[in-house]
């Protein structure tokens, strides 16, 4: 989310693709709280983001870019449940 | 699970909502995934079935208005586990899963289960918390979900709600085991019959046609979950619906009315930190991982076809630089050393193979449950007392 930051900055300065989803923020969000995020992360040191995160400093930036202009494509971001794989290979192996 | 088994585990998944907040794609076609568990957790969690339930579930339990249920609060597993240690907890009832061996602190659980005046299981197939009885135990075994459920001549369906908030309706196809065996469903209804015959469920007749107890739920649901109207209906003739999630409509249930980001400094002391005051740098974190051949406790096999080990589990997971760091070689035996909170008590497991692995340094990963006994019962998410499995401070010693 930091590079998303800069990478926005980047973009709303060469006139570009923006990265982040302003109307949406604007309407959908409260600005307090897109403040009080874009402020704890612009005071993220990337050595803390880095050593925390697990991903090497050469690939970190990377991570960031690898996300692609809007609309993202059907990505599953989140905590999936082991039974999706499972099911799909071994549904009744216990038998 | 990589999010929820954390200390900070509400804020681990707060964040990537930001994420998704920031690109405007929590609606279509990115979305955050309400995993709340596996299918059973889930549809359990919207029945209502969990520690502390609702006054507005409670209040319409009036279905039944002879039925004296209580409003006082049970206990969740991170609660349950200290009052087991300390023999407050007499009795042990379960459906399904394998307590002893998926909590935290599995040794001491195990020990504690062995103290219980009574323990009571209702399980598709045997495993090792069933080996730990107690005074009096009884092991009911009941059909699986594979299984076809007759009731007097006529199949049963059940549903169940899948990760993706979906109600399915589900059908056995495999004659079961024994003609003897119950479905769950029919076990607890017998159970209810035994110990609350004046209740005035109808607990024999539910026993006999799941689409009764689907008519209380939907009486039960009416005013909290509107989506179970016309359930048997839907289940019947659908096969499946899809329960009405207020983010992916864009609809903000907060006092802003609009969605909030929650910020979440970097963390500066969590468990591996504490740890490392204490014990140095050679503090690891372990994280517990799933293998191939497994659904939770319940293990199949024992290779791991995602990490490419075969034929045996007690095995951790470790990086070149650690390797090379503590002389050790790939294949030596190893003990793990719990180091975090509450490591007065030793908590070890012993013999474990080191297998080099494209990991991060300073991190670590044995397999769920082997590795269950380093974490401490109280090792758990803020919240929501989840144990904290991605997250346990150990160290690494040659086995003698």
């Amino acid at each position: 989310m930091k590079h998303l930051f800069d990478m926005h900055a980047q973009a709303t300065a060469n006139n570009t693709t923006p990265i982040l989803d302003e109307a949406f923020i604007a309407e959908q969000i409260t600005t307090t709280g897109f403040e009080a995020l874009r402020a704890d992360l612009a005071a993220a040191s990337w050595d803390a983001l880095v050593e925390q995160s697990g991903i090497s400093v050469g690939r970190h930036p990377r991570a960031g870019r690898t996300l692609p202009p809007q609309p993202l494509p059907r990505w599953p971001l989140g905590a999936w449940g082991s039974r999706i794989m499972k099911t799909a290979y071994t549904p009744f192996k216990h038998r | 699970m990589g999010l929820t088994h954390h200390e900070n585990g509400v804020h681990t998944i707060q964040t990537p909502v930001n994420l998704l907040l920031l690109r405007g794609t929590s609606a279509a076609p990115a979305r955050a995934v309400p995993v709340r568990g596996h299918s059973n957790v889930q549809g359990d969690r919207t029945m209502g079935a969990t520690s502390v339930v609702s006054e507005r579930w409670l209040d319409t339990s009036s279905v039944f208005p002879q039925a004296r249920i209580t409003r006082a609060a049970g206990l969740d597993a991170g609660q349950l586990m200290p009052k087991m240690f300390n023999g407050e907890v007499r009795a042990f009832f379960t459906l399904g899963g394998n307590f002893g061996t998926a909590a935290p602190d599995s040794v001491r659980v195990l020990e504690g289960l062995s103290r219980c005046r009574f323990t009571l299981h209702i399980a598709t197939k045997l495993n090792r918390t069933h080996c730990y009885p107690g005074e009096v135990g009884l092991l009911l075994p009941t059909l699986g979900r594979t299984d076809i459920d007759l009731r007097h001549g006529t199949a049963q369906v059940i549903s169940v709600e899948d990760s993706m908030s979906n109600v399915r309706a589900s059908r056995g196809v495999q004659t079961p085991l024994s003609e003897q065996m119950m479905s769950e469903p029919a076990i607890v209804a017998n159970l209810g019959a035994a110990l609350a015959p004046d209740s005035g469920i109808p607990w024999l007749a539910m026993a006999d046609d799941y689409s009764l107890i689907r008519n209380a739920i939907e009486q039960c649901q009416r005013g909290l979950v509107d989506d179970f109207s016309d359930y048997n209906r839907k289940i019947n003739e659908q096969g499946r619906f899809t329960l009405t999630n207020t983010a992916r409509l864009r609809l903000w249930k907060t006092a802003s009315g609009k969605a909030e980001f929650r910020v979440h400094p970097l963390r500066t002391h969590g468990p591996v930190e504490r740890a490392r005051v204490k014990h140095g740098s050679d503090v690891l974190t372990l994280m517990t991982v799933r293998s191939h051949d497994q659904f939770n406790t319940t293990v199949y096999g024992q290779d791991d076809r995602y990490r490419g080990v075969f034929g045996g589990r007690n095995v951790v997971f470790i990086s070149e630089t650690d390797l090379h760091k503590r002389g050790l070689q790939d294949g030596d035996l190893v003990d793990l050393h719990s180091c975090g909170d509450g490591s007065e008590a030793a908590r070890v497991v012993k013999g474990f193979k080191v297998v080099r692995y494209n990991i991060p340094a300073g991190c670590v990963a044995a397999y769920f449950p082997e590795a269950t006994p380093l974490l401490h019962a109280s090792s758990l998410s803020e919240y929501t007392r989840t144990p904290a499995y991605k997250e346990i401070p150990v160290l690494i010693r040659a086995s003698a």
